[in-house]
């Protein structure tokens, strides 16, 4: 008798966990997690590639850009149907009420990760400070000169401007995209992720 | 007890607390005499900018997302007391700080008192800028100098009843800040720790401000000391974690992992920071140098809880 209890409970415990590691997401709401759980895990992948804790791996690379571009555009922006709020969703209503936006960012991410995937090979040296001189201005101390924003002096001089606002993204050809670092572009994903998170996505 | 049924008693009462009232009236509305005489050094502007950026002038007074000029206003910080939006301070002489003196510009940035004698609502970071020393406001404000003017009036506050009343901040100083015979008291380095935790610390605690989102408030809005930097909320009323040495260790971040998160946002397990801390990466930290980056993870991995509480704020 005790052992079957033992076993009832067992199967019992191992059924909560599972329902409790999904987070209880269902439906469309548990679709899009899984979908934002694979961009994480294609960044997760491609983070010591370019950090150089990892050898450069070109086919590594292009296939986690993959992941990237078919994670967003209308990949992403489908797997949100308006109000769909239902726990445990971090969404913010402000994607429908913003919707242009939202699907530019999604698309610029899935151009993103299509010209890291087409720039592959396009690698510079990796490391703690690879984005120092890039493309994107990096981090230099005054944040000057990046070409996302259109010079140095356009935003106030050295106290001015961002470190590259995705809006500028808009404005480059994919051959611009694709001609630029590979770390450049991994560095912009993770721009391009912010962006979208810091406006629709609820910290919990 | 028969005076109590004295009408001369109650018009004494009567009298004693509008006496009292029109005190407290007289004395909140009394524009702030700054106490400190700040002798104006000569500023180096690039390490100014740097430290602009360090804490957050450019973050907070910039509206990054509807594409503002920079320290031209920025966008709503949401409170539970209203929305506080940081004013223009640019070098136009009507809407920002071109007519202002570099005392004026000391004074403000650390007793937060406005060049009127008004107080600052502590949305605005005084409280930890007070331990900027003398060379650090004169690099800021070289820094400020270089900023070209932008004509725009600052963005409308929706600060609900009754904190609205700036005036009634003076009670609130007198309650978390030492308001009264200012001294600047200038952040101190350690001897027991190598200068890359003290230059964390200075980073942490002083400049950047981290306990500002990253400590939990009490019902007036001061930062519950007993609880610092083991998370709070941010502008947008997200919950923001904490960043204790324990909390960091116990999610298995590393130093090398913190320093790389605040240059590019990216965390080690491949998410992206969202909230106000991706602004403050875009806007801050992702200028900083990596020695400094390094520098705020050695003093978050090794602070202990009596040196952290030993800081003013």
């Amino acid at each position: 008798m005790k052992k079957v209890v033992f076993i009832i409970s067992l199967l019992f415990a191992t059924a909560t966990a599972l329902v409790f590691a999904h987070g209880d997401a269902t439906g469309i709401v548990k679709e899009r997690m899984d979908l934002m759980v694979s961009l994480k895990n294609a960044m997760k992948n491609l983070k010591p590639l370019f950090r150089g804790k990892e050898e450069y791996d070109v086919e590594k690379v292009k296939q986690n850009a993959l992941a990237i571009r078919d994670a967003a555009g209308n990949h992403m922006t489908k797997l949100f149907p308006e109000g769909s709020l239902k726990m445990p969703s971090e969404a913010t209503p402000e994607i429908w009420t913003q919707w242009e936006e939202f699907q530019r960012l999604a698309d610029n991410l899935g151009r993103l990760g299509q010209a890291l995937h087409d720039g592959a090979e396009n690698n510079q040296t990796a490391g703690p400070n690879a984005m120092g001189s890039s493309a994107m201005g990096g981090p230099g101390m005054m944040g000057q000169g990046h070409m996302m924003e259109g010079g140095m002096m356009s935003q106030g001089g050295m106290m001015g401007g961002g470190r590259g606002g995705m809006h500028g993204l808009d404005n480059m050809t994919d051959e611009k995209l694709v001609s630029m670092p590979a770390a450049g572009l991994f560095r912009m994903i993770g721009q391009s992720c912010a962006a979208c998170h810091k406006q629709y996505r609820v910290e919990k | 007890m028969r005076f109590l049924f004295s009408r001369r008693f109650w018009y004494g009462v009567l009298l004693s607390i509008l006496c009292i009232g029109a005190a407290i009236t007289y004395w909140l509305w009394q524009p702030i005499t700054p106490t400190l005489q700040w002798e104006a050094l000569a500023g180096n502007p690039e390490r100014g900018a740097y430290l602009a950026r360090m804490s957050g002038c450019i973050t907070c007074h910039t509206d990054s997302q509807a594409g503002s000029v920079a320290l031209s206003g920025g966008k709503a910080l949401k409170t539970p007391f209203g929305e506080f939006r940081a004013p223009n301070i640019t070098t136009d002489k009507v809407h920002g700080i071109g007519s202002w003196t570099p005392q004026q510009f000391a004074i403000a940035v650390r007793e937060g008192i406005s060049p009127e004698g008004k107080p600052y609502y502590p949305a605005f970071p005084y409280t930890f800028y007070t331990q900027f020393s003398d060379q650090d406001i004169a690099d800021l404000w070289a820094a400020f100098q270089t900023v070209p003017p932008v004509s725009i009036p600052d963005p409308k506050q929706t600060i609900a009843y009754p904190f609205n009343i700036r005036e009634g901040l003076k009670f609130w100083r007198a309650l978390y800040f030492k308001a009264e015979n200012f001294e600047p008291e200038p952040f101190q380095k350690d001897s027991q720790h190598t200068e890359t935790y003290n230059r964390g610390k200075f980073i942490v605690e002083v400049a950047a401000h981290c306990a500002a989102c990253h400590t939990p408030r009490n019902a007036l809005g001061a930062l519950e000391s007993e609880n610092h930097l083991s998370g709070g909320v941010d502008s947008a009323q997200n919950k923001v974690p904490s960043i204790t040495a324990s909390a960091l260790l116990k999610k298995g971040w590393t130093k090398d992992d913190l320093a790389y998160a605040l240059q590019t946002g990216i965390t080690p397990d491949g998410d992206v920071f969202g909230g106000s801390m991706s602004d403050i990466v875009e806007q801050g930290t992702a200028f900083l140098s990596w020695q400094d980056l390094i520098a705020i993870s050695e003093y978050l991995f090794n602070a202990n809880q009596s040196s952290i509480t030993d800081t003013k704020h």
